[in-house]
């Protein structure tokens, strides 16, 4: 059972602020009490998963000021559109009212207004005046079966230039087409500064499958295959290189590689590079026992440790496949097993199969040799 | 009025002390446009800048709760690069999640789970549904203690405890009672020590 002193000492720990003697107090009681050894895991565990916690309520924290930002962001465009929409509607307001003044001729025209030679001879000695006066306010429009041989004019956008038509032809002036053309002149040449020499296409190099065996538990001998097959549309040689999650270590491909995600990073004679992420999991992995030991000289056998493991079953059988030893072993209570078997007698001399498990699972298996 | 704009030390120290709002406020408007001209630059369809945002300025929080962050570096050096790499991971995850579309008989390990903190949002919604069972008062006090690291007399004060002493009994409990939640859920206990 903890303490509060223990309590205080695990809390120091994991904050960062236990002074000298308080270290070496932490120290001592975790190499000597299994219990507080047990403790400091699981707070660390706690401590962990409120970091996890706090983190997320940063991010829930930081969404309102980005909802916030978007909102004011939108309101400010809002009153931005509506600026431009007001600028825009009070220009086409103006400009739309010099077009009607400006479009009069054509209207005019429609109409079979046409002027003599004498009007068009007062009119160009006016050219320079205001558009507004081109067209006199008391323009009175003729019958139509009175309208002579003449030629009409047409005063254009610029008012500088007269086109002179036969009478009869369809003239039309499109102030909106002119604003179209106006447009297209308007529009600047792409520049293009982009060199043009061919660089290879980095997005056709791919990882196919990469075959990725598990370590076992406890140990660091997982490894990671990648055929040459499984590498599409780059350049060979390639450069193959395993980084670890936080990228600050790099591995080249090999065997006794511990659990965790890693980064597999292919780079080609082209210099494109693609990754995948890879990740190594673990497995229990039985492992093998050869032991051979004399009881009778005081010499034990050590019990193998587990990982993650504290108590299990050693079966020992002759080759006749008798059971001679089937003993429940706790780990911190024991280490080595003398050779006594059950009744207190020391095993025979001969070869013994051993196995270790714990129910249904079996961690270890092999043979133990006893000699004299 | 204008606001006094905070340093990078005064930052780090109101992220240390839990008093983050305004440091937040200021980490984002200073350093979302930036972020955003870099996820532009990398021509990222379909990249959520603020979410290359997010799990950058959450790397930088992760780095200065646990003691990490270089106080020597700048922050906006700091979070630039994490947002930088983290736009380049985005990009190559694409390229692989394409391949594994393409590819049949894929083994687990191919396109492996997701290191971003975000993305792990089941993971993440479990551990919420876990801080559920223990109740929000002893979440708020666990946050306020351990999170924050706001000394037990604050706590007390805040959260309304009759003394120093008593927070400090309630901590004890409500952290035993995530100890006991997390024994319950031994799965989700393995994520969160794979988080670190």
């Amino acid at each position: 059972m903890l303490n509060q002193e223990h309590i205080d000492l695990i809390d120091g720990h994991l904050n960062g602020g236990l002074n000298k003697s308080e270290q070496q107090a932490f120290d001592q009681l975790l190499t000597q009490d299994p219990a507080f050894a047990k403790a400091l895991d699981e707070t660390k565990l706690a401590h962990q998963a409120i970091h996890r916690l706090g983190l997320l309520e940063t991010v829930s924290k930081l969404d309102q000021i980005h909802v916030e930002s978007q909102r004011k962001n939108n309101r400010n465009k809002w009153i931005l559109g509506m600026s431009l929409l007001l600028v825009v509607t009070l220009s086409s307001f103006f400009y739309f009212s010099k077009e009607e003044v400006r479009s009069e001729p054509t209207i005019l025209m429609e109409l079979g207004v046409v002027e003599t030679e004498e009007d068009l001879t007062r009119d160009n000695n006016r050219i320079a005046s205001p558009t507004s006066e081109l067209i006199p306010e008391n323009t009175q429009t003729p019958p139509k079966e009175s309208m002579p041989e003449f030629t009409v004019a047409i005063r254009t956008e610029e008012d500088v230039e007269i086109q002179e038509t036969p009478i009869g032809e369809t003239i039309t002036y499109n102030p909106k087409e002119e604003v179209v053309d106006e447009g297209k002149v308007r529009e600047e040449p792409t520049l293009i500064t982009e060199s043009r020499v061919e660089a290879p296409d980095c997005s056709l190099l791919k990882i196919g499958h990469v075959k990725v065996i598990p370590t076992c538990l406890g140990e660091q001998n997982g490894s990671v295959v990648l055929d040459m097959e499984a590498i599409h549309g780059g350049l060979p040689p390639y450069k193959t290189t395993l980084y670890s999650k936080d990228e600050e270590e790099a591995f080249y491909l090999a065997e006794g590689i511990g659990e965790g995600v890693y980064k597999l990073v292919i780079q080609d004679a082209n210099a494109c590079s693609t990754s995948t992420t890879i990740t190594v999991s673990t497995k229990r992995c039985i492992k093998r026992i050869d032991a051979t030991f004399s009881p009778n000289y005081g010499e034990t056998w050590t019990y193998p440790t587990i990982t993650e493991v504290t108590a299990y079953t050693v079966t020992l059988k002759d080759v006749a496949n008798r059971t001679v030893l089937d003993k429940e072993v706790l780990l911190h209570e024991e280490s080595d097993w003398n050779g006594r078997l059950d009744n207190g007698s020391i095993i025979g001399k001969g070869v013994y199969l051993v196995e270790i498990k714990d129910g249904k699972e079996t961690y270890a298996v092999g043979s133990i040799t006893v000699v004299e | 009025m204008f606001k006094k704009t905070l340093s990078d030390q005064e930052i780090v120290f109101a992220i240390k002390a839990g008093r983050d709002d305004r440091a937040l406020v200021q980490l984002y408007d200073n350093l979302f446009p930036k972020v955003q001209r870099i996820v532009s630059k990398y021509n990222t369809r379909g990249i959520d800048a603020y979410d290359i945002f997010q799990e950058s300025i959450l790397r930088f929080y992760d780095y200065v709760k646990q003691n990490k962050f270089n106080e020597k570096q700048s922050i906006d050096a700091f979070v630039i690069t994490v947002a930088k790499n983290k736009t380049i991971d985005y990009l190559r995850k694409n390229s692989s999640k394409f391949e594994a579309s393409m590819e049949e008989g894929m083994t687990e390990t191919f396109g492996a789970p997701d290191m971003n903190f975000l993305e792990q949002t089941e993971k993440n919604e479990s551990l919420i549904g876990l801080f559920s069972t223990i109740g929000d008062r002893c979440k708020e006090l666990l946050l306020l203690s351990i999170f924050d690291k706001r000394p037990m007399s604050e706590i007390a004060g805040i959260l309304g405890f009759s003394s120093e002493n008593s927070a400090k009994t309630q901590n004890y409990k409500c952290k035993q009672k995530l100890i006991q939640a997390l024994k319950t859920n031994p799965k989700l206990a393995m994520e969160v020590m794979n988080y670190a």
